[in-house]
């Protein structure tokens, strides 16, 4: 059994193949022409250096060095949908993502493959001749419905011969009769518009045995005419097929018809990433996320919560899903009711057959829900968490976790900081200190007093407000465990900066500022006080800011070690439009403000990040960036920035994604600027 | 009704690339690299569309070009070599003339002049920006390696790659040379026939590239760094003014 390792220890093999630069694009094909995928060109370096030798880190560090930067997103995608169309050998070492979901990489315990006929090409494709035939096919089936009766299948012709099984075992032959009708009309279409075939299969599965076409030749075609006739046509096929039914039995016909709308409702189902699915996106979306269709297998519905893409295509594609959601609820209503009604007629006369159906019946709406759940799920998991917490400080509140010495030792060691200690100088600073209990809403530390204590949050959520003359109220930051604040304190008692409120029953730790004065200048590692207080404004900072927070230990030690900082004043220029991007900067304190052409256009409060967009995408600064009150920046330099980016993978495209979200927002809010070309320069 | 969902089945093409929602693509179509005094090398060769730059009728060599200023090859020491010193310049675009002044800002190797514009006009900014925007494709395109361990082979000759979908590709044909990525804009190279601007890939559609495309591909492939042999062979080609379609006006 193979070890699965996470994508950036990965080591992908490639199998043996060639690479076919096509204009943007690039076809790789295995050595025995059986396969083929469509990648972006720019990923040429990364397939090259896929010989198994190389781990992702590497790869990424040997394309950074070469080209001075790299899309992380589109790399990521590379590979998995490498490794989910069979391209890597040793795919299956590559541990499951939680951001990745591939229609290609399901687990098929439920079905099995037999290749039935393997790769065929023509000599050139024929696309008048698919043209025409394309057309024929969607007009006849459009005609062929013209005759469908309605509703497709009454109650009364469900249980045929009076029997429920047959009607069952009915269902079954029809699916898997349209289901080969259909992936051989796929292949012809796929020869016509292409003049390639990837083969046909024979699957084995419990709703049918039937061919299955693969659809890896449409993603050579870039023509949006033929994509959609394409569909069209495979899509109506079923109808077509079932049109002669209607000359032998209409009984067989209603089946058949039922089962065309059913495979049709699959189909159209936004909830999953078919091909169909990606070119209605294209057309329902504006701009530029229509070039990412042909690639990116981007989750329908998560795009539809993207902010990237316009709230226009969002309405359309909002639209499609609420017809979707409804049309479909009507349909499983419609096909419950017939198919329950005939179970339940024959629960006196055929108990067995009875019992059959309401097991697929009930299979069928697991399924359903099943798959409604998947798709949902990323829109669940932070109200999820919400309740989650809330759940969490109830229990908390109603039993609180007793505080021994241990125990808060146990806490405090947890923080780096702390760590420089030696036992004695904790035991010493835990006898001094003292543990209180807040109940959420009380305040612990009022804005303006004079600071005499540091404080160590153990449990709960505290939230850090400031009040001011001009802007009112604001939120600062809210601090999770384990974490220091009030370390102001340390230096000189002087005024507090900030209210800090419990959110929630917390329980922190009181220590006295001049017994850690003393720990300080006692401690081997600690002894200058100024040293001490920045790292415990490092360490507030890496365990609150919220995009940081999740980072390992020793990514968070990386960019402490490879960063400085920099206490500033109000109105100092830390970035200037249209210079060299040499570093990327986090607010430990305060606040900056992003100009535009010296147009204010954000703020970025303590806790967040900028100056990553000139480093990622390779090009001068986009905006200035000032100060707008005390605060305290850390910087790295674009070397170590890189560097650490190379090894945390999910840091990078987190960090990649705000970019990308900060200079479309950019956009939306400069779409009545002069022409791009103008504001060039 | 420009944007009807339904027009766009005949509009746009679905293209297989990166995302274009990605920060280089979405700063470098949309503008958003505002650079004050971005530099591009210009090719050795005297194409419509590329500015000219006299003194006193003299035709000088540019080596590079940004909105703020120039470098000038200046071999027989016509230009003045005291720093600060004022320079009368004209600018000579394919549709008009330019009389500007450019200060002296360095002399390096003897014979490079590095003049800074002292006033250029709105156009002229306008038009150097583009040329610009062209370079910048070509300085991000580097070659990709062919590893001989690798168990990809690479089935042209030379394939060199940017970050956006650019692109160069050199085949072992005989009828195609290259064919070249900048943008949205693919101009495929020939040996014998003039450059032609690919318009459908999967039918193979073409059509004569205009005199402004093959400038903007000059551009482009001067500035891609490192340049292989086959690569300087290509933009010597290009350059040289005994190609049929240069001496006739292009291939339009």
């Amino acid at each position: 059994m193979s070890i699965m390792v996470s994508f950036d220890n990965f080591a992908p093999r490639l199998r043996k193949g060639r690479v076919i630069p096509q204009g943007r694009r690039l076809i790789y094909e295995t050595e025995d022409g059986e396969k083929q995928i469509v990648l972006p060109i720019e990923m040429a370096d990364a397939i090259l250096l896929a010989t198994g030798k190389y781990t992702m880190r590497q790869i990424i560090e040997k394309i950074f060095k070469l080209k001075g930067s790299l899309h992380f997103r589109t790399l990521f995608k590379t590979i998995h949908q490498l490794r989910d169309h069979g391209f890597l050998e040793n795919g299956e070492e590559l541990e499951s993502h939680s951001w990745w979901t591939s229609p290609y990489h399901e687990q098929k315990s439920w079905t099995m493959d037999l290749t039935v006929v393997r790769r065929k090409t023509l000599r050139r494709p024929r696309t008048l001749h698919f043209y025409f035939l394309g057309l024929a096919v969607v007009a006849l089936s459009l005609l062929s419905m013209l005759d469908m009766p309605w509703p497709p299948l009454s109650k009364q012709n469900f249980a045929m011969n009076g029997s429920l099984m047959w009607s069952v075992l009915i269902c079954w032959a029809f699916n898997s009769l349209l289901q080969t009708i259909q992936s051989l009309f796929k292949t012809v279409f796929q020869l016509l518009l292409t003049g390639n075939m990837f083969g046909l299969s024979l699957r084995i599965a419990p709703w049918g045995v039937y061919l299955r076409a693969t659809d890896e030749p449409i993603f050579l075609i870039t023509n949006r005419l033929f994509l959609m006739l394409y569909h069209a046509a495979t899509l109506l096929t079923p109808f077509l097929a079932s049109w002669p039914l209607q000359l032998l039995d209409s009984n067989y016909y209603s089946f058949a018809i039922a089962i065309c709308m059913g495979k049709l409702m699959i189909d159209l189902s936004p909830f999953t990433s078919s091909l169909f699915m990606q070119t209605v996106r294209s057309m329902l979306s504006l701009g530029q996320s229509d070039l990412i269709a042909g690639y990116l297998r981007e989750d329908s519905l998560l795009a539809l919560l993207s902010p990237v893409d316009r709230p226009s295509s969002n309405r359309r594609l909002h639209r499609y899903f609420t017809i979707y959601i409804l049309s479909w609820a009507a349909f499983s209503l419609w096909f419950c009711s017939i198919g329950l009604h005939g179970a339940s007629r024959q629960v006196a006369t055929d108990p067995w057959a009875s019992l059959f159906c309401w097991t697929i019946f009930c299979t069928a709406v697991v399924w359903i829900a099943a798959r409604v759940m998947r798709h949902m799920s990323p829109l669940m998991v932070k109200p999820m968490m919400r309740i989650f917490a809330l759940l969490r400080s109830w229990v908390r509140a109603w039993r609180p976790i007793k505080w021994t010495p241990e125990k808060t030792m146990n806490a405090l060691t947890e923080l780096p900081l702390f760590s420089y200690f030696s036992k004695p100088l904790l035991e010493m600073i835990l006898k001094e200190s003292q543990i209180n209990e807040i109940r959420g809403g009380s305040r612990l530390i009022t804005q303006g007093e004079i600071g005499r204590d540091l404080f160590v949050l153990l449990q709960g959520t505290l939230l850090v407000e400031r009040s001011s003359f001009d802007q009112g109220r604001t939120q600062l930051s809210i601090l999770r465990p384990v974490t220091i604040f009030g370390e102001t304190a340390i230096i000189e008692e002087s005024e507090r900066g900030a209210d800090v409120i419990a959110r929630e029953t917390s329980t922190v730790l009181k220590i006295p500022t001049h017994v850690l004065r003393f720990a300080a200048k006692e401690s081997q590692y600690v002894r200058e006080i100024e040293a001490f207080r920045n790292a415990i404004t490092v360490n507030q900072f890496f365990t609150s800011a919220p995009m940081f927070k999740d980072l390992p230990e020793d990514t968070v030690h990386d960019i402490t070690m490879r960063s400085s900082l920099r206490h500033l004043s109000p109105n100092e220029h830390i970035i200037r439009q249209g210079s060299q991007g040499r570093s990327f900067f986090m607010v430990l304190r305060g606040a900056v403000e992003v100009r535009i052409n010296e147009q204010p256009v954000k703020k970025i409060r303590q806790g967040g990040f900028f100056g990553e967009i000139a480093l990622i995408a390779d090009i001068p600064r986009t905006a200035s960036v000032v100060t707008v009150e005390n605060s305290v920046i850390m910087e790295m330099a674009a070397v170590n920035f890189w560097e650490i980016l190379c090894q945390n993978i999910e840091l990078a495209m987190f960090i990649e994604a705000v970019g990308e979200s900060r200079l479309s927002e950019d956009l939306m809010n400069n779409s009545d600027e002069p022409e791009p070309s103008e504001k060039a320069g | 009704m420009g944007n009807a969902w339904w027009r766009r089945i005949w509009q746009k093409r679905i293209t297989v690339e990166s995302p274009a929602t990605s920060a280089p693509f979405l700063a470098r179509e949309h503008g958003l690299d505002r650079r004050l005094k971005a530099r591009v090398r210009l090719p050795a060769h005297n194409a419509d569309y590329l500015p000219i730059f006299k003194n006193s009728s003299r035709e000088l060599t540019v080596v590079d070009l940004s909105v703020g200023g120039v470098c000038l090859l200046d071999f027989q020491d016509f230009l003045l070599n005291h720093l600060s010193q004022t320079v009368p310049l004209t600018l000579q675009w394919p549709d008009r003339e330019e009389w500007i002044m450019a200060r002296v800002a360095g002399v390096s190797r003897h014979t490079h002049r590095h003049l800074q514009f002292l006033e250029l006009s709105e156009q002229s900014q306008k038009q150097i920006k583009v040329l610009v925007q062209m370079g910048s494709y070509g300085q991000k395109i580097t070659q990709v390696r062919d590893l001989k361990q690798s168990p990809a082979q690479l089935l042209v000759t030379e394939l060199w790659t940017g970050l956006q979908g650019d692109g160069l590709v050199f085949y072992d044909s005989a009828d195609t040379l290259a064919e070249l990525t900048m943008g949205l804009i693919t101009v495929r190279f020939h040996h014998s026939i003039a450059p032609q601007v690919v318009l459908d890939p999967d039918r193979n559609k073409t059509r004569p590239a205009l005199n402004k495309e093959i400038s903007d591909a000059l551009i482009c492939l001067a500035n891609i760094p490192e340049p292989s042999g086959r690569l300087k062979d290509l933009l010597l080609r290009l350059s040289t003014p005994t190609q049929p379609w240069l001496t006739t006006g292009s291939g339009v």
